[in-house]
């Protein structure tokens, strides 16, 4: 078979075909860069009925979050319990009336002041808003 | 590289010379590479579930949150999916050809014993996979399959060992996570290198 008598040579079809392997390929990198880089916005902001949680004056924490609720003064406040040394989760004792952090031991007042430990910011609070029979938290920018 | 330092493994996978019969399409159907395609294809898919896929009691809330939530979640493991029934199918009909080609005979004996354990692990595999998305019809199939393994002399230690402890409903599938995509996948990988090896060895075909 000589190429002449074909509109492609054996080795340019090969050589299309590789070019359309490549073009296969290439094409796969947007889905698989979407699928890879899917964040979880859900965790971010919470919201939730008011029936959910009985709001005490002790933190409580809402499940599977870093927000902890609990019935101020005037108004309910949510803590975002991220250490501020190196952002590990803290949580409450209360037992003891204090956040600790798991990581480097940094402890918080119930305010979430720091006492002791490398941390030297108080914990950040998270945004409250109530709508109708719903709060609405979001963590601190 | 320099020819004469070019190890007989290289010689083997890229020779010089490559026999124009065994080329012929009749030859072999393309089944054997088709069967390795979609383990290419199982294996890129299945890497990219690993991210998100999570064995033991989440497992199938993660397998709903690939399928709905995630982009291209669910074209994702339908291809794992698909691949992995295509692939049983291919070598089923490639193990036909052998067999009516009369490629099992010696020198390629040995070749086909491989074969016939590539096809068994490909089989566990299927199966596995199945049992991973830890639905209840998955659960059950787990059931029969460590009832059928107790069948067996030494089978309760065999069904511990892949199953994990064993319960009749639901039971963790974190033991079958492990052999699925952390050991089976690279045994299947070495066993498929020596195959294609040996096809290579005994002069047969030099694909793409």
């Amino acid at each position: 078979m000589s190429s002449q008598e074909h509109l492609f040579s054996r080795r340019k079809f090969i050589i299309l075909g590789r070019g359309v392997l490549v073009l296969v390929g290439l094409s796969t990198v947007f889905p698989i860069g979407k699928y890879l880089a899917f964040g979880d916005k859900r965790t971010e902001v919470e919201r939730f009925s008011k029936d959910e949680i009985k709001l005490t004056n002790k933190w409580q924490r809402v499940a599977d979050t870093r927000f902890w609720l609990r019935q101020g003064e005037e108004r309910p406040e949510a803590i975002w319990a991220t250490c501020t040394h190196l952002g590990c989760e803290v949580r409450f004792d209360p037992g003891k009336d204090l956040w600790v952090c798991p990581c480097h031991g940094s402890k918080y007042s119930f305010e979430g002041k720091p006492i002791s430990g490398p941390a030297k910011f108080p914990l950040p609070m998270a945004k409250v808003e109530e709508q109708k029979g719903y709060f609405l938290l979001k963590p601190p920018v | 590289m320099h020819r004469r330092q070019q190890t007989s493994l290289w010689q083997h996978i890229r020779p010089q010379r490559i026999s124009g019969k065994s080329l012929r399409f009749k030859a072999t159907f393309c089944l054997g590479g088709l069967s390795f395609l979609s383990f290419l294809i199982l294996v890129g898919t299945g890497m990219l579930l690993l991210f998100n896929y999570q064995p033991g009691e989440k497992a199938y809330s993660s397998l709903v949150e690939i399928n709905s939530v995630l982009p291209y979640g669910a074209l994702i493991r339908s291809l794992h999916f698909w691949a992995g029934q295509f692939m049983v199918i291919s070598i089923f009909l490639h193990m036909v050809r052998v067999v009516v080609s009369h490629a099992y005979r010696p020198p390629r004996e040995l070749n086909w014993v491989i074969g016939v354990l590539l096809l068994g692990l490909t089989l566990i595999m299927d199966y596995s996979g199945y049992l991973l998305r830890g639905d209840q019809e998955g659960g059950a199939a787990a059931s029969v399959g460590v009832s059928l393994l107790q069948v067996i002399p030494g089978g309760k230690a065999l069904a511990f060992i892949f199953f994990g402890n064993p319960s009749p409903l639901n039971s963790s599938t974190l033991h079958l996570y492990i052999w699925h995509s952390h050991v089976l996948a690279w045994v299947i990988s070495v066993l498929q290198m020596y195959h294609f090896w040996r096809i290579r060895r005994n002069g047969g075909i030099r694909s793409l």
